[in-house]
């Protein structure tokens, strides 16, 4: 029966291989300059749920966003840099900032951009029901009674002519600039179609839950750009599926690979040219709900810090990950990179659950959403915790069900959890997840879902919030780093490290360190006559 | 007639009130609030509240299956909690390409199932029955979503015979996108009508009528598809009618295995963000079908059969 | 002792017989297996996987293959019999439960008993069931239930039922004007003396048949459960669950799918093969 079992298996096995062994079926025509022309497809494996930049807050829905809007300002690295603003300035006082627009913008249908159309559209996202982003806006002065309904000015925002806007904030907010930056505040022409956007690309048709089309637009601002003629956005596509697409040479490039998809191309040198890789600006771990037993005692949760092994959680992602110490990814201003991550030390996470009378061991419950990598890594972890005689039982819940219960006082108290950035600061990180002020009353869902507060972190966090002082800022963010490390609100986990493989035809492509994934000066490296030379 | 006809009617109501009604008690059992996944990390106080009272979530049970069933009988479907659209777009949206992979799902099936059914029958006994037999107890138990997999990995990506997965740019290319997902679909029902005809035809070869065919000498083809057949086609004809549901189950983990932008995935996701509703729209869409189908069926039936109409 | 007809009918059938040596094989190891086999939860990245992380294929060390955790597969999948069967047995024994008392009540007490009941199997099968079944089990994974086999077995036999009670309808129908049954009632016992000595031994036959089919039926529906998310917890070597986890490797390490999905089939196959040998040994005019 066992050499029957054996042989089946190994026939399947050599099924499965053979010509899928090659590298990229594709080569690059070798043009010195950028070639203009072209169409590029990607696929997402989430469904477009809006193109409303108010609402459009999941992944698959900002993708279109990012080349259909451009904002007033943008990134060069992690630098902020003036994009539709010409120049931008900020008062000594840390209060006004004030932008000058660039000239000759147009809209995808030929509206000339004024700064009127940012007061239109700000104003929108303040009144629109069941918009994620207002919140975004209420450092602006008069922006929550504007949003209240309780007035219909709105001083904050000054339209100082066609080409000039002046913001005034409430208090001073360093991180304030980033908001800028965010698709929901590009511009938009009253009455016009929210789609209707300065961008790159304009969209040509969104045929809903399957694809999504945009075509080069003729009058954008930068010179020369872009130079695809259209993007071709394939929606709701499972990874598998989509890698087949990506080695068939239907996709252009490829992101999320699966684990075994991943380390199918890892091991394929001819892939290696084509293989993108940059950390990712979110974290994954486990919080502790901080307040509830057995994890109020800080030596629980350094426990159980110490019980699980990250470096493994890291090879389990097929090394696509950096193990984390604290919730701030590496490359971000204010992260201290002395700290390093809780050790792997079984017996040190078994004294310290003795010395906090837990030498029988624990009982726990452990909350997930639906994920693959979730259901993978939290498995990892239970036979790391079983081990140090802590015994974890696994809930997995579909996505509504599990944010509603692991985020509101007597919900789960230990569950996955993972942030990403809103923009590339601290603050996104340290202020939504760790400072007392969020953490909501009457049991509403809170994002500081570890009910974490210590008034010295507060202290620091707002201190660093008015400083304008970069080194000074990133002092204070780095004292947050270590009492955070050393309170471990979380168990820690890791860094995501963004992977994309592209065809060798793909040319100007790199991993944005804030975007991702970023195809705005992307061209196509075909023969002359456009076609795509086989390798 | 006419009571027949209302009968029937009121018989497809209380199914359609049923099945909203059940559906509404599911997800009125799961203690969960899908505010906080609605309006995103950043939401104030006020805009959970706001969610809540414009989805009726923040009231009792009763009065929010009075809102939810009472805006349903008023032909509003509401707004999707999840993407803010119309839910009646959405659904527009996604009946279309479902209709289009079961309809063409339902046709395979008939097209080769019963044909398959008829040559088991003649050969009873003999390896074609053996093998259709093997091949439906295979199929009966094989998941949908390994078929799937296999269909699209070895048929459309090895042997490069059909494209993979999506919906095509219509005409022929929609057709090539389609053939691969219908038989997917289709598979187990190729099996259990072929099943059904074997028995039926198998019975009708050894029956009176069909001897004394035989005796007139009438040809062997004539015999089996003329005489034999024919009393297979009430329960192949009930069989379709009960099929629409089961198609339409099918298709949930079709259409997410090939991309196929139908109803299955949209309800799948809905589900998932308990997207209430989405869900009632698309139970009320689907439980639509199934009653149709099974009247058409049954109509069919009485056409077909005249013992079968009732006075 | 002669043997019963049906029984000697039954043995002629080689696929029954078939079916049911691989039926009491499984079960077996069911039974013994998982004191046998190896741990199934066991993690073991250190050895279990390739140096590059892949799973590693069938070797002396592990006869069907590792998982994305170095876990022993052959395993696995002998302690998943312990759980996949229990978990089909539940749905199967529900259901019939439900759907026998519902078959028999309405076929026996007829009038408006039978109207009402018979209305509302056919509501119960109108249910979209793909949908409504996720959504129970998603309901009940937020339950107490939630991580035993219950939830996917109560969802199961929920909206499994009416496949049981209309055949058992139709069969109490027939029988309440059979000889025995109105002599019972001439004799005047009670409906319930005439339901338990008269009726349900009669109604033996059917429910094997139709249990069986249920059962099968759970094995290959548990497997859809737990590939959309719904199916028993990890790190339950479920069948079904192996098989939704080893679908991303179905490329590049097929014993993943390839070990639980064989598992099922043949599982299933031989309850359907005994089955179909019941129907037909039990009814001979049909099986021609």
């Amino acid at each position: 029966m066992r050499s029957i079992l054996f042989a089946l298996a190994s026939l399947v096995v050599a099924a499965g291989c053979g010509d899928d062994d090659r590298g990229p079926r594709y080569r690059a025509w070798g043009h010195a300059t950028p070639r203009p022309g072209g169409t590029l497809t990607f696929a997402v494996g989430g469904n477009v749920a809006t193109l409303d930049p108010a609402h459009a807050y999941d992944e698959a829905s900002l993708y279109p966003l990012y080349y259909l809007h451009d904002t007033l300002l943008g990134y060069d690295g992690t630098t902020l840099v003036p994009a539709l603003a010409e120049t931008w300035s900020i008062s000594p006082d840390g209060l006004t900032i004030s932008f000058e627009l660039r000239d000759g913008v147009v809209f995808h249908d030929g509206t000339p951009l004024t700064a009127a159309a940012f007061d239109h559209a700000w104003r929108r996202v303040l009144r629109a029901p069941d918009s994620p982003f207002g919140r975004f806006l209420a450092p602006l002065v008069g922006a929550e009674a504007f949003a209240a309904g309780e007035r219909d000015d709105l001083p904050g925002v000054r339209v100082d002519g066609p080409r000039r806007l002046v913001l005034t904030l409430a208090a001073p907010d360093a991180a304030f600039a980033n908001v800028l930056a965010m698709k929901f505040t590009a511009p938009l022409v009253d009455g016009a179609a929210v789609t209707n956007g300065t961008g790159p690309f304009a969209l040509d048709a969104w045929s809903a839950g399957e694809r999504v089309t945009l075509r080069r637009h003729p009058r954008y601002w930068r010179p020369g750009r872009p130079h695809l003629d259209a993007i071709v956005m394939r929606e709701s596509v499972p990874r598998e599926l989509a890698f087949l697409q990506f080695e068939r040479g239907e996709l252009d490039t490829i992101d999320q690979l699966t684990l075994p998809d991943w380390l199918w191309i890892a091991a394929h040198d001819g892939w290696r040219p084509y293989v993108h890789q940059t950390p990712q600006m979110s974290v994954f771990g486990d919080r502790f709900d901080v307040t509830r037993p057995p994890f109020d005692d800080v030596r629980v949760r350094r426990a159980l810090n110490h019980a699980v092994d990250k470096a493994r959680l890291v090879r389990l992602l097929g090394d696509r990950g950096v193990p984390a110490h604290g919730l701030l990814p590496p490359g971000l201003a204010g992260r201290d990179d002395e700290l390093a991550p809780y050790a792997y030390d079984p017996a040190r996470a078994r004294a310290l659950l003795a010395e906090a009378g837990h030498a029988d061991g624990l009982e726990l419950e452990y909350v997930l959403p639906k994920d693959e990598t979730a259901e993978r890594l939290a498995q990892s972890m239970q036979a790391d915790l079983a081990a140090v005689g802590v015994r974890v039982r696994l809930r997995v819940l579909s996505w509504a069900a599990f944010l509603d219960e692991t985020t509101r006082a007597g919900g789960a108290p230990f569950s996955q959890t993972s942030w990403f950035q809103d923009y590339p600061d601290a603050s996104s990180f340290l202020d939504t997840r760790l400072h007392s002020r969020m953490i909501a009353p009457d049991g509403e869902p809170s994002n500081n879902d570890s009910f974490y507060a210590n008034p010295e972190v507060d202290r620091l966090l707002d201190e660093a919030r008015r400083t304008r002082d970069p080194s000074a800022r990133a002092a204070a963010y780095r004292q947050v780093e270590r009492i955070v490390h050393a309170d471990a609100p979380w168990l820690f986990g890791y860094h995501p490290v963004g992977v994309e493989v592209v065809q060798p035809y793909v040319r100007g492509f790199a991993l944005h360190p804030v975007w991702g994934r970023d195809f705005r000066d992307v061209w196509l490296d075909l023969a002359p006559d456009g076609a795509r030379v086989p390798r | 007639m006419t009571r027949a006809v209302l009968g029937r009617l009121a018989g497809a109501v209380l199914t359609l009130w049923f099945a909203v009604t059940v559906t509404f008690a599911i997800v009125a059992l799961v203690p969960a609030d899908p505010a906080r996944a609605v309006v995103g990390p950043h939401a104030t106080a006020e805009d959970l509240a706001r969610v809540r009272a414009h989805h009726c979530l923040d009231r009792g049970l009763a009065a929010r299956y009075g809102c939810f069933v009472g805006r349903l009988a008023r032909g509003d479907l509401g707004t999707s909690l999840r993407t803010q659209r119309p839910v009646a777009d959405v659904l527009l949206d996604r009946v279309g390409p479902t209709a289009l992979l079961a309809g063409a799902a339902l046709l395979l099936q008939l097209a080769i199932g019963v044909p398959l059914g008829v040559w088991a029958a003649r050969r009873r006994g003999r390896w074609p029955d053996a093998a259709t037999g093997a091949a439906t107890l295979a199929l009966h138990a094989t998941p949908a979503f390994v078929l799937a997999t296999v269909g699209l990995y070895v048929v459309a990506y090895r042997w490069g015979w059909f494209p993979l997965g999506g919906y095509g740019a219509g005409g022929w290319d929609r057709v090539r996108h389609l053939a691969l997902p219908a038989m997917t679909l289709a598979a187990g029902g190729i099996a259990a009508y072929a099943h059904l005809v074997r028995h039926q035809v198998g019975g009708a070869l050894d029956s009176d009528h069909v001897r004394t065919a035989r005796a007139k000498g009438a040809p062997e083809r004539a015999v089996v598809w003329r005489h034999a057949l024919r009393p297979a086609l009430g329960p192949v004809i009930a069989l379709v009618g009960l099929d629409a549901g089961v198609l339409l189950g099918g298709a949930v983990v079709v259409e997410s295995a090939f991309a196929w932008p139908g109803l299955g995935r949209e309800l799948v996701l809905a589900a998932h963000d308990l997207d209430l509703p989405v869900i009632l729209g698309g139970t009320l869409v689907a439980t639509t079908a199934t009653v149709v189908a099974s009247l058409l069926a049954d109509s069919a039936h009485a056409l077909l059969d005249p013992r079968a109409r009732r006075p | 002792m002669q043997p019963r007809p049906w029984l000697a009918r039954f043995a002629r059938d080689r696929w029954a017989i078939a079916g049911v040596a691989i039926a009491v094989a499984i079960t077996a190891i069911a039974v013994v297996g998982p004191a046998v086999a190896g741990d199934p939860t066991r993690v073991d990245v250190e050895h279990g996987l390739s140096p590059r992380g892949e799973p590693l294929p069938p070797h002396a060390g592990a006869v069907l293959g590792t998982d994305a955790l170095g876990r022993d597969v052959a395993a696995r999948v002998v302690h998943g019999a312990a759980l996949s069967l229990p978990i089909a047995a539940l749905a199967t024994v529900l259901a019939c439960a439900l759907g026998i008392a519902v078959g028999v009540a309405a076929g026996y007490r007829r009038g408006w008993v039978d109207a009402a009941l018979s209305r509302l199997v056919d509501l119960v099968h109108g249910l979209p069931y793909v949908l409504v079944v996720i959504l129970l089990a998603s309901a009940l994974r937020l339950s107490a239930l939630d991580g035993s086999i219950a939830p996917v077995a109560i969802t199961l036999a929920a909206f499994g039922w009416p496949v049981v009670a209309r055949p058992i309808r139709a069969e109490v129908v027939a029988l309440r004007d059979a000889e025995h049954v109105v002599a019972a009632r001439a004799l005047g016992a009670r409906p319930a003396r005439v339901v338990v000595h008269h009726v349900l031994p009669a109604l033996a036959g059917t429910v094997v048949v139709v249990a069986t089919l249920v059962f099968s039926a759970a094995l290959v529906a548990e497997a859809t459960l737990s590939f959309l998310g719904l199916g028993p917890p990890p790190p339950a070597p479920s069948w079904g669950r192996m098989v939704a986890e080893g679908q991303p490797y179905y490329r590049t390490a097929p014993w993943l799918i390839l070990a639980p999905a064989t598992a099922i089939v043949l599982t299933a196959s031989a309850f359907h093969l005994v089955a179909r040998g019941l129907r037909d040994a039990l009814d001979p005019l049909r099986a021609r």
